[in-house]
């Protein structure tokens, strides 16, 4: 989705976030990460399934990353994408505040 | 790193259940214009253009193609979704140079005493959900 620039989109990043059992999911991981997907489903009243599955959409968003010890796959938050979806969200502000200032402006124009 | 990993900026649940807009950026402005020229200002191309601070043409159609440069030169394509003289106007932009940066933005109009209130609301969407059609129109310059 994001090949063009490497790093995951935006929507992409806010939309993992955006059901509550994948966020508490990546709460869990970055609070205690490393954790399997076993380790999450004792503490997530969800299925072991259902965790593979959220950690897969939060890894397509590059929140979180894998790791395999032996059999054991464990996982570990990469909040990066977090920053970026700061910044996002501060740039996006500051560029509409500017143009309706200036909207505001011309408005007034006689 | 605890600070770095807050979630509270982008909380998203709200009472209802549903998924409210805490993470799109909104902004409103009120001015003291009845909505017909409120909309000359949003819709026009030179008019929308010197509030931007940058060239800004559209094809306002649903499907439509839309050009926006920057005032730093970032030229953005842009999908028109809904146009509703007087009321709404809302497209998905991207960087010509950045496909991952994909964002929906729109533009309402409300009438309120003495004037009309312009709210934008610019939420980031994933790119896979952009409109085949942003650049299907070739524009004018």
């Amino acid at each position: 989705m994001a090949e063009s620039t490497g790093r995951p989109a935006v929507g992409d990043v806010l939309g993992a976030l955006a059901d509550d059992t994948r966020r508490r999911v990546f709460e869990s991981v970055a609070a205690r990460g490393p954790l399997t997907a076993t380790e999450l489903a004792d503490e997530i009243p969800v299925s072991r399934q259902a965790i593979s599955k959220h950690l897969d959409r939060l890894a397509a968003a590059g929140l979180v990353a894998s790791t395999r010890v032996g059999r054991e796959t464990r996982w570990s938050a990469t909040p990066e994408p977090l920053a970026d979806a700061r910044r996002w969200m501060a740039s996006v502000g500051e560029a509409w505040d500017r143009r309706l200032g200036a909207l505001a402006e011309r408005s007034r124009r006689p | 790193m605890a600070d770095d990993l807050s979630l509270d900026e982008f909380s998203i649940a709200d009472p209802s259940g549903s998924r409210s807009d805490e993470t799109a950026v909104r902004r409103s402005v009120d001015l003291d214009l009845p909505a017909d020229e409120a909309w000359h200002l949003v819709r026009d191309d030179d008019e929308r253009s010197a509030w931007f601070g940058g060239p800004s043409r559209i094809d306002p159609v649903p499907g439509g193609a839309g050009r926006f440069t920057d005032p730093d030169g970032t030229e953005r394509h842009a999908a028109i979704e809904t146009v509703e003289p007087g009321r709404r106007l809302a497209w998905t932009w991207w960087p010509a140079d950045d496909d991952a940066d994909t964002s929906r933005v729109e533009i309402d109009l409300a009438p309120i005493p003495g004037g009309t209130r312009v709210t934008v609301v610019e939420v980031p969407v994933t790119p896979a959900a952009r409109p085949a059609t942003g650049t299907a129109f070739a524009l004018a310059a």
